[in-house]
């Protein structure tokens, strides 16, 4: 879960157009650089070392390529593995190898594959890669050839292969090395080197980031020579940036009230997307009061979903009433909103059981997001209804992350978990809020180690029921992804479900 | 050196109580507990306090300010960078805000009583009430969304494009000189109504010169001391105080570093930029000093 802006990441191989774009004869006419509006700046180029949501975004599918890659809709497809087997029993993946060259010139092999994976499972690589947790299924990596390679798990985990299309997943050459900085990093942190269709050019802090087409790419080259991304925080800059033609696209827009001045402008697109991310207000089940199920069920029917969803995203999001997202990244998807409706005279009566007849007051921490602070004034009011005071408690993304995620010390707060398939959190009794359920535990191992698809999903949608029934937390809403772009721009990802904003088959007509 | 000794310790004092982690903001949510010791550790959050004081110190007595402890990028590299966006945006500020004020302030100091003083003086109240982003955002509308004669925001490199760099650094200077200056006409005027109503005046007004011809042989000088202040006061909070304007205009100076750096925690950069900081305030109040022994022979001879 990063507190990234509702939407994350990205793109279409095909996407918006949906024909393939011409791939080798731009026209000498037409603009072959694209300048992107971007909220998050990288903190450093190296895909492998930290977890800000923003490395990714800019650099995997671009700069760094993977085995596999997460399309718009969050299917997995072939990316430098150009096909897998997987063994009977589902614990060995035997992956085939493209033929493809670094951006340094030395050539991509399975020893890359091996050094990759074997240094991101290791905790005492340094820097750690912020995702070990990916590499836990896995025993070992062996090299076959130097166009095959095998990854041998302990069992089969239907997580593994999804979670290597994530960014740090990426493959980075063997010579890779470490600078003597404190604390330390590698080469990429400063110059990425990968496979992708771009090549990294310059990066000038707090401003902007500079790619080049790679002439020797693999695969499609891509029509567009040049990509500039800017980073651009204030949303009436971002705005003003694109009305004024310095930005041909605003990434991800974080005030849908804004997007009025595109809507009915026919030099720009407004395109709207699945459903990524999952706004939710997260409670603490291990200790105050809402460690009573009967108080966590007095909030969820509290709630009126819409008025969050029309306040915040201005109509532009889908109701969610358990921990999971109808998008093809979470196949167990049910829909559960019936399951608190808003219910004020429940809400209050469940209230007074569980010892509050006369109400309570409940800490809310709100980090500096639009949604969470939006959130924190309707939740205020939705609660005031049924005798809940909240007391909001406005703090920066580091405290929040020191008090409430490290230290549990909060009742509620409002927060967007954008990572996909997450769903195992509910597993981990230490996770912020808490929830140490045995059976759900269980449940959610035996779901990731069932290799079939209809038992898997009927194994999850269990557990997004039982948690539903725990109240856990108070589910609200997926906010649709939602980019503005000059109509001129075709190819530019539809959706950003997958973790990059792939521009390899965007160009201008 | 005695003030800088203490202000470093200060900021060193008040940046350690600042809630959160570093380590934690690098490794995200999903860090384990080992690999977040780990990075501490590289860090050098886990010496005692003394030890992280004095390593930094020492490091600045040698003219190293350290690495970034989210980017692992020299500390002292990024802020040359931030200062080639700031300082020459504080210094345009300044110019632009003295080519209003000092023609609009004299002018309404000595026409107080009359109604163009009144006028002058109303504008700049006018002036001081609107924030400089709105200014901003007016100026964007007008000169870079309809006449495209700017851009919006963003900055190129004074090396790539010395025209650009200066282009770009345009409104949000006349963004920021509006205000300053709004506020700088006031303290001219009232300097210059102060020195009017002086003895001295009065005399050389006897002694058959005209109001400005009095004002020009005997009054400016006096009249510029609190004005000079002002201005010096005015330069330092120019060179961080900006952070607004650097938003609306994305440029990538001091002010906005220094707030991503509290956002991350990255403690090494904000002592850094703090230290800076603090050295300039000290500088410019020397040469304003030097200032008032260069404008009043009193205070010459006094010392």
């Amino acid at each position: 879960m990063r507190p990234a802006v509702a939407l994350w990441a990205v793109v279409a191989l095909f996407a918006c157009s949906g024909t393939p774009t011409p791939s080798s004869s731009p026209k000498a006419s037409t603009k072959s650089t694209i300048v992107v509006g971007v909220t998050q700046e990288p903190t450093t180029l190296d895909v492998t070392a930290q977890a800000t949501a923003a490395i990714a975004e800019d650099l995997r599918d671009n700069v760094y390529e993977g085995l596999v890659r997460t399309d718009p809709t969050g299917k997995i497809v072939p990316q430098l593995a150009r096909s897998w087997d997987l063994s009977p029993d589902g614990r060995v993946y035997t992956f085939h190898l493209v033929t493809a060259r670094f951006h340094d010139g030395s050539p991509f092999t399975a020893d890359d594959v091996k050094f990759s994976y074997d240094r991101a499972m290791d905790p005492s690589t340094v820097p750690a890669n912020p995702h070990v947790d990916y590499w836990a299924p896995v025993q070992s990596v062996d090299v076959v050839d130097p166009h095959t390679v095998k990854v041998a798990l302990k069992q089969f985990s239907d997580g593994f292969l999804f979670h290597m299309g994530q960014g740090s997943a990426a493959i980075i050459p063997k010579s890779t090395r470490l600078a003597t900085t404190t604390p330390p990093v590698t080469n990429l942190a400063t110059s990425p080197v990968g496979t992708g269709p771009f090549k990294f050019e310059s990066w000038n802090r707090g401003a902007s980031l500079t790619l080049v087409r790679n002439e020797s790419y693999w695969g499609t080259k891509p029509p567009l020579q040049k990509v500039i991304f800017k980073y651009i925080t204030d949303p009436n800059a971002m705005n003003n940036a694109l009305l004024a033609g310095d930005v041909d696209v605003v990434s991800g827009v974080t005030g849908p009230e804004q997007l009025g001045s595109f809507t009915n402008n026919t030099s720009f697109k407004v395109l709207e997307g699945r459903p990524t991310g999952k706004i939710l207000v997260a409670m603490n089940n291990a200790a105050g009061p809402t460690k009573d199920i009967r108080v966590r069920q007095s909030i969820s029917y509290a709630i009126d979903r819409k008025a969050f969803i029309d306040g915040i995203q201005q109509g532009h999001a889908v109701p969610i009433g358990s921990h999971a997202v109808p998008n093809d990244s979470e196949p167990y998807y049910i829909d559960l909103t019936g399951l608190y409706k808003q219910d004020k005279a429940k809400a209050r009566q469940l209230l007074s059981e569980a010892g509050y007849p006369n109400g309570l007051t409940l800490r809310a921490s709100l980090i500096p997001f639009a949604y969470a602070r939006r959130g924190g004034d309707i939740l205020a009011s939705q609660l005031a209804e049924v005798g809940i005071k909240v007391q909001a408690q406005n703090v920066e993304f580091p405290l929040w992350l020191d008090q409430t995620f490290t230290k549990h010390n909060y009742d509620l707060t409002i927060i967007n978990h954008v990572e996909p398939r997450d769903i195992g959190n509910y597993g981990n009794p230490k996770y912020y809020w808490g929830y140490d359920n045995p059976q759900v535990a269980q449940l959610l191992k035996q779901a990731d180690a069932e290799q079939d698809q209809t038992k898997r999903s009927d194994l999850y949608s269990q557990v997004e029921r039982q948690i539903a029934n725990d109240a856990v937390n108070a589910w609200i809403m997926s906010p649709n992804s939602l980019a503005v772009i000059k109509s001129s721009l075709h190819g530019y990802p539809q959706s950003r479900v997958s973790p990059s904003i792939y521009l390899g088959a965007a160009y201008f007509s | 050196m005695l003030s800088l000794t203490v202000a470093s310790l200060i900021i060193f004092l008040v940046v350690q109580v600042l809630p959160g982690d570093p380590a934690q903001v690098v490794l995200g949510v999903n860090a384990t507990p080992d690999a977040l010791a780990q990075l501490r550790h590289q860090m050098g959050l886990d010496l005692p306090g003394w030890q992280r004081y004095l390593a930094w110190i020492g490091g600045i007595l040698h003219g190293d300010f350290g690495t970034s402890q989210v980017s692992s990028a020299p500390v002292a590299e990024l802020i040359r960078q931030k200062l080639s966006v700031s300082a020459p945006l504080a210094l345009l500020g300044m110019a632009v805000s003295v080519l209003i004020s000092v023609p609009l302030g004299v002018i309404a100091g000595v026409r107080y009583r009359r109604l163009s003083g009144a006028l002058i003086s109303a504008l700049s109240l006018g002036g001081i009430a609107i924030p400089a982003f709105w200014a901003a955002l007016l100026l964007i509308t007008v000169f870079a969304i309809r006449l495209h004669a700017v851009p919006a925001g963003g900055f190129v490199a004074w090396s790539d494009d010395p025209v650009g760099a200066f282009k770009s650094l345009l409104l949000p200077a006349i963004s920021l000189g509006l205000v300053q200056g709004a506020i700088l006409t006031r303290y001219i005027r009232s300097s210059i109504v102060d020195v009017l109503r002086e003895d001295y005046i009065r005399t050389a007004r006897a002694k058959g010169l005209t109001r400005w011809q009095a004002l020009r042989r005997h009054g400016f000088r006096n009249a510029a001391i609190p004005v000079v202040t002002v201005l010096g006061l005015q330069l330092t909070s120019l060179l961080v105080g900006a952070v607004v304007i650097e938003n609306v205009f994305y440029l990538p100076g001091l002010g906005r570093m220094l707030i991503q750096a509290i956002g991350n925690r990255d403690l090494v950069v904000i002592q850094a930029t703090v230290m800076l900081l603090t050295g300039v305030v000290l500088v410019v109040n020397f040469l304003v000093d030097v200032s008032y022994r260069l404008l009043d022979p009193r205070i010459r001879a006094t010392r």
